[in-house]
């Protein structure tokens, strides 16, 4: 069901029109006279629900042009720009008791951009991912482990073959994960030396982005520290960013939903006396 | 993209506060107004006001810590 929203306007100086807005002629009430606005919200709901999953995108609805430019560039500027201060790892879903990421709740506002986040959280507490974690971090625990970190693809899994027995593997991981089909991944990163430091093998497609931190990696450190020590402050205005964006979103489906919160300038008037008003009260 | 981190890094943290207060405003702004020029006027009135009194936030922050 269409719906429109009258309302007058408030200190609108500009005479012409917006787009998806009609204006009416003026109409005199009382002493004072005032014009309408007539704002065809179209259906309201499927507004608000199109502003949530993409920013701007219940404004287009509307045919709110205008607006729904301005809520998409400020919007998703402010979001990716903090997901890439804080290197992708800003934002993620995480809601196990050693870390729970309350800020996603917020973050979420921005919607479609934000989804990622939860299929990259059911990925990350996938067994088979926290195996192959597991099975990394063991093989480099081990006393064969080269100290310098660096070793060929056939070397690693001549090591292993003669060593595997001596890892302590839970049952069909050396199955599910052999090691040539690991380094295979690998090798494909590498000249044929592999730094066990710089490969990716267990960071989730893209670069780990948007992924949650693995409690114990596979140096055997805390991911979110080292997160926190590489990007520094970085990480925290990325973290506020990102929530500031999605808050942001919030007002605008809102104003998808219902229309500007514009004041009359009666009651703008009325606002500022009482303002002075208490100002005076004050003084006195 | 991710080589603007090194760069990002080195910019004092303060500046980043100044892209977020305009946006806020913007969006604040486009929620109270129709029509693109109040829309503007409005935003540049709270980005002023909340630029002057982080401003002088500062400078009382940037006092206090003379002092000691």
């Amino acid at each position: 069901m269409p719906s429109d929203a009258t309302m007058p306007p408030a200190d609108d100086d500009s005479q012409e029109p917006a787009s998806g807005l009609l204006e009416s002629e003026p109409v005199e009430l009382e002493p004072v006279i005032r014009k309408t606005l007539q704002l065809d919200l179209r259906t309201p709901w499927i507004a608000a629900v199109c502003a949530w999953v993409f920013p701007g995108a219940g404004h287009f609805y509307q045919r709110r042009y205008m607006k729904g430019c301005i809520f998409m560039v400020c919007i998703l500027a402010t979001y990716f720009a903090g997901l890439i201060m804080g290197g992708g790892h800003v934002v993620y879903a995480s809601w196990v008791p050693e870390g729970k990421r309350w800020q996603y709740i917020f973050q979420v506002g921005v919607g479609l951009p934000a989804f990622p986040a939860i299929v990259q959280c059911r990925r990350a507490r996938s067994e088979e991912f926290l195996e192959e974690v597991r099975f990394i971090r063991e093989v480099r625990e081990a006393d064969f482990y080269p100290e310098d970190n660096k070793v060929t693809a056939d070397e690693l899994i001549e090591l292993l073959r003669i060593k595997s027995s001596s890892l302590q593997l839970s049952p069909g991981s050396l199955a599910r994960y052999r090691p040539g089909e690991i380094l295979a991944r690998w090798d494909a990163n590498s000249d044929g030396v592999l730094s066990m430091d710089e490969l990716p093998a267990t960071e989730l497609w893209p670069n780990g982005w948007m992924a949650p931190p693995i409690p114990i990696n596979v140096a055997g450190e805390d991911q979110l520290a080292q997160w926190h020590h590489k990007y520094g402050a970085l990480f925290d205005m990325g973290t506020l960013y990102t929530l500031v964006a999605g808050l942001l979103n919030v007002l605008a489906i809102f104003d998808a939903q219902a229309g500007p919160l514009i004041l009359s300038r009666e009651e703008d008037q009325e606002k500022k006396k009482s303002i002075q008003t208490r100002m005076k009260f004050n003084k006195g | 993209m991710m080589g603007v981190i090194p760069l990002l890094a080195t910019t004092n943290i303060y500046w980043f506060l100044v892209p977020l207060v305009v946006a806020i405003s913007l969006v604040f702004s486009a929620t109270r107004h129709e029509h693109w020029k109040p829309i503007f006027s409005g935003a540049m009135r709270s980005t002023t006001w909340s630029m002057v009194l982080l401003g002088i936030v500062f400078l009382l922050l940037l006092v206090i810590s003379w002092w000691n």
